[in-house]
């Protein structure tokens, strides 16, 4: 650098910390430019370029030497037959993936992306042309299994794994100690061409889920049960019955698809204090489950409701499993095809008072004027009637209420307006 | 203690409010460290002339109750800077690029985040759109890559791709 003609120009350039600063205002592609500049700046520029991107292995050629500062985030593809795959950019040899001799570049790593498919998995007894991993392993005699859970071994900064399956896909009996945050979701690429043509056919499973997660349990904090597609409607469940001693945040975003009997117990999960489940009927949320859970303080809710009595059974049931919820959000869809059953839906909702809440948010989607005075009546929150201004008035401590969406003739608006502005309430219509 | 006198580098004492400065994390630890306890004590900044102190100081005072920025945690990932430029901020930036990169320095030197920032923002926008080569004319840099070296970053820029 020759900065003759400004000294402070040049020793403001100099300093690693004001080069890092101006870089990191840069976008991705001046970036790019920066590392091109001179030697000072293409140290500084890419790992902050490594932190934006994400380097595609897959079609990897001719890049003998590969910069270890900008592989924080890896995509690597082990197949060459995935094309409907985002990120994926193959054509070549699958088999000839050089990542695999990266340790330098596997101990940066803090995401790793790996697609693996069918032709990988029917290729596993060809002898690959040439390749050792960072363990010094040859590959020349050992299948894919080993393959993966090497590249795992040697990215010891990785603590988020995400599993994706396929129909056919086999247990790779994957297994690490350092997983924290493990999310795993079953893929059908084929689904939508299914059932128009095979309504009846039923996939090809050959792995069990509760076999693949248990293989990392001990590390686990945080586990995502994703969006399932291959467990019909009257497919048997899917069933979850592995410990994990110190899972903390469990979501389940398709509980219908789960046998969930002897998992959401103290036994199986000591530590779990964050529950998020998904289910499409309320009145199927846990009903075979009895045993309560009393570490559970945050549970948060998406499901839907016909209105029944059952519903409020299970409402009352839930509250039950759970008694020392803190934190409770719910979003509820109501679904009504016949008459409605208020009274019913108001049990439902009323159930969850049992809780002495220090957090709590309900939204309430598809409603009638019936459901949110069903709804609201049963809080105390809302209905212009008397009781209803009453209790908005009382609560005119709370920072934020939204009533977003409601309709309602022009007076009560009127009359409404009139009462948040006479009392200075933050209800946001 | 409500002033402090700071003396630049060209020796001249500017006397400021403590509340104006304290942005400064450079000043806050030398006023304490050096135990001043009157009006009268001076807190010497040798990388600092004195027409880019006043510089500071007008940020420093026009930021002087914004709230304090979270301190980094150095087990955290870097954070993304922050983009907005306030109006002020903009026409108060707007200066010649050999006193931008002396409010730069003064910046760093003082550890005020916010005016560093500010000044790296303006720098990085500058580059914006530019070649290697229109980068390294306007900053006077010299190219100390090897053909073999430039050419692995085109390989590796090649398979970068934005996430």
């Amino acid at each position: 650098m020759n900065s003759s003609e400004d000294p402070a120009l040049e020793k403001a350039l100099m300093n690693p910390l004001i080069l890092d600063n101006i870089l990191s205002h840069m976008d991705f592609t001046t970036l790019k430019t920066a590392r091109c500049v001179c030697t000072a700046w293409d140290d500084i520029a890419t790992p902050i370029l490594g932190r934006k991107g994400r380097i595609t292995f897959s079609k990897f050629k001719g890049m003998a030497i590969f910069n270890p500062k900008l592989a924080t985030n890896v995509s690597l593809c082990l197949d060459s037959n995935c094309d409907c795959l985002l990120n994926c950019r193959c054509g070549s040899d699958p088999m000839s993936s050089p990542a695999l001799i990266m340790l330098e570049v596997s101990n940066h790593l803090t995401e790793l992306h790996l697609w693996v498919g069918s032709r990988f998995n029917a290729r596993q007894h060809e002898a690959p042309t040439s390749r050792s991993c960072g363990s010094g392993q040859d590959f020349r005699s050992v299948g894919p299994s080993a393959i993966l859970q090497g590249l795992l071994n040697c990215a010891p900064k990785a603590e988020e794994l995400i599993i994706t399956m396929f129909e056919g896909s086999p247990d790779w009996e994957l297994s690490g100690t350092n997983v924290k945050i493990l999310r795993f979701r079953y893929l059908d690429l084929y689904k939508s061409y299914r059932s128009v043509h095979y309504p009846y056919y039923f996939e090809r499973v050959n792995f069990s889920i509760s076999t693949i997660l248990d293989r990392f349990t001990n590390s686990l904090e945080k586990l995502e049960l994703g969006y399932s597609d291959f467990v019909g409607f009257k497919s048997p469940k899917w069933i979850l019955n592995f410990s994990a001693p110190n899972l903390t945040h469990l979501t389940i975003l398709d509980a219908d698809k789960y046998d969930l009997e002897n998992f959401l117990d103290v036994t199986h999960l000591p530590k779990l204090t964050n529950l998020s489940v998904r289910h499409y009927r309320i009145s199927q949320l846990f009903q075979t489950s009895q045993r309560c859970h009393e570490e559970v303080k945050s549970l948060e809710l998406d499901i839907s409701t016909y209105c029944y009595q059952k519903d409020a059974l299970v409402a009352s049931a839930i509250a039950h499993l759970f008694p020392s919820v803190t934190e409770f959000k719910v979003k509820l869809k109501v679904e009504t095809y016949t008459e409605l059953f208020t009274t019913d839906l108001a049990e439902a909702v009323g159930s969850f008072r049992a809780w002495e809440l220090a957090k709590g948010e309900i939204i309430v989607n598809g409603v009638s004027p019936d459901v949110v005075a069903a709804v609201l009546e049963e809080f105390d929150d809302f209905e212009l009637t008397d009781r209803v201004r009453d209790a908005l008035v009382a609560c005119r401590s709370s920072r934020h209420i939204y009533m977003a969406g409601l309709s309602m003739d022009e007076d009560t608006r009127n009359n409404l307006r009139a009462l948040i502005a006479e009392w200075n309430l933050s209800v946001f219509l | 203690m409500p002033f402090v006198n700071l003396e630049s580098s060209d020796g001249d004492l500017v006397k400021v409010d403590v509340d104006v400065i304290k942005c400064s994390v450079t000043i806050n630890a030398l006023i304490e460290h050096l135990g001043l306890e009157d009006d009268n004590e001076v807190v010497p900044l040798q990388n600092v002339g004195t027409e880019t102190l006043h510089k500071v100081l007008a940020w420093a005072k026009h930021h002087k109750d914004d709230l304090p920025s979270v301190d980094d945690d150095e087990d955290d990932p870097p954070r993304e800077r922050r983009t907005d430029i306030t109006t002020w901020d903009a026409n108060f930036i707007k200066m010649e690029q050999i006193q931008l990169f002396d409010l730069i320095l003064a910046a760093n030197y003082l550890d005020i985040s916010g005016l560093l920032d500010l000044g790296c923002k303006i720098v990085a926008d500058m580059i914006k759109g530019k070649t290697a080569d229109e980068i390294r004319t306007m900053f006077n840099i010299v190219n100390d890559l090897t053909p073999q070296e430039q050419e692995q970053i085109r390989k590796e820029n090649e398979w970068c791709e934005e996430k």
